[in-house]
């Protein structure tokens, strides 16, 4: 019997000693109160811990407010006139890097088309030369001559030279890797220069705080 | 004539600096000695507080009213909460940890009872800083700062029943 009684004080003190902060700072309600006021009238080692935790709260009490060595007033900062580029390098760099994602995207799943060889085959200009060729009087198709008075392209030649479907394809071919390089370049270039202005502008921030 | 807070708040809404700069001189000591107790370390205390006046100056539009102490000491404990974030990533020894020379002590005081009032405050320190973090700003706020269970969850963004069980 005196073992069950044991454990019934127990199981009291673990729900009792919970409460004591509450019981310090007066938070608990009356029924809450009168039952811990209750066990602390015959549990020994909850009134200990009662004393312990209220010599803890007055050192704590004692413990001496610390003043800051300095003020830390704002000083009045003039609005800057300068207008800053970095809300618009943040977008183009954003830009940039998105549309680099989609040239890899589309390179990746072959939207644009990829097979020169068929020109090279056919014993049509390679794909090296055929950039040679761009540049100069054959990249202008459809020429005047291939063209209807509608303005439409003549189908003679539909199937051969410059203008072509599969030059067409070629040409797509062709401008893929330098766009992707290009665009690369740019995000790195844009990326760069922002992160540096960002560095900065936060350094100076910190300077004018301290 | 001492101007009370939310009058002194309505005036910063309409951007007037000296206005806040009386408030900042109002809480600073309170908002430095939680940042202080919460990081153990002085120059990080101070930038803690420095930062968290910047951003309730920067922020002060959007303040609703009601109790700025709190809202000031919460933008405080976030700072803080940051800091010991960033720390636990990055761990360092603050230079104030190293052994230094001793101060003298205080003219009023006797070197017994400073050396007594030294450890103490070591002890207690110590204490404080072997508990969780959020159990620290509770135990801060309410015993050291004296601030009531209503402010106190106010500042932590929680019940009362969640402070009164970390303070228990």
């Amino acid at each position: 019997m005196w073992a069950a009684l044991g454990i019934f004080r127990k199981d009291n003190c673990s729900k009792t000693k919970p409460k004591l902060s509450a019981y310090m700072d007066r938070r608990l309600n009356p029924q809450e109160l009168a039952e811990v006021e209750r066990h602390l009238a015959n549990c020994h080692s909850c009134q200990k811990e009662l004393d312990c935790l209220e010599t803890t709260v007055a050192l704590l009490h004692r413990l001496p407010q610390v003043l800051p060595s300095r003020s830390f007033r704002i000083a009045q900062v003039e609005p800057s006139s300068r207008r800053t580029a970095m809300p618009l390098l943040r977008l183009a760099t954003a830009a940039a890097a998105v549309m680099l994602v989609m040239a890899f995207t589309a390179d990746l799943t072959n939207l644009f088309p990829t097979s020169p060889s068929s020109l090279d085959q056919e014993g049509g200009p390679s794909s090296t030369s055929y950039w040679g060729d761009i540049d100069g009087k054959d990249a202008e198709s459809p020429t005047a001559e291939n063209q209807t008075d509608s303005g439409q392209i003549s189908s003679d030649n539909a199937s051969d030279g410059p203008g072509s479907e599969e030059d067409l394809e070629a040409t797509e071919a062709g401008w893929v890797r330098p766009l992707e390089y290009g665009l690369a370049g740019l995000v790195i270039l844009l990326g760069g220069v922002t992160s540096g202005l960002w560095l900065k502008s936060k350094g100076s921030q910190k300077q004018r705080r301290n | 004539m001492r101007r009370d807070d939310s009058d002194l708040v309505e005036s910063c809404k309409k951007g007037d600096l000296c206005s806040f700069n009386e408030l900042v001189e109002r809480y600073q000591k309170m908002a430095y000695n939680l940042a202080l107790r919460m990081l153990g370390d002085s120059y990080a205390a101070e930038d803690a507080t420095q930062d968290a006046f910047f951003s309730a100056w920067k922020n002060i539009r959007g303040f609703r009213g009601g109790n700025f102490r709190a809202w000031l000491l919460q933008i405080t404990a976030n700072n803080c909460r940051d800091q010991l974030r960033k720390r636990k990533r990055h761990p360092a020894i603050p230079l104030e940890s190293l052994p230094f020379e001793p101060k003298a002590p205080p003219s009023s005081e006797s070197p017994e009872d400073y050396v007594l009032r030294l450890e103490m405050t070591a002890q207690i320190e110590e204490g404080l800083a072997s508990i969780p973090p959020q159990q620290r700003m509770a135990v801060i706020l309410c015993d050291i700062q004296g601030l009531s269970y209503e402010e106190i969850a106010k500042v932590m963004k929680c019940s009362l029943g969640t402070v009164r069980s970390r303070i228990s």
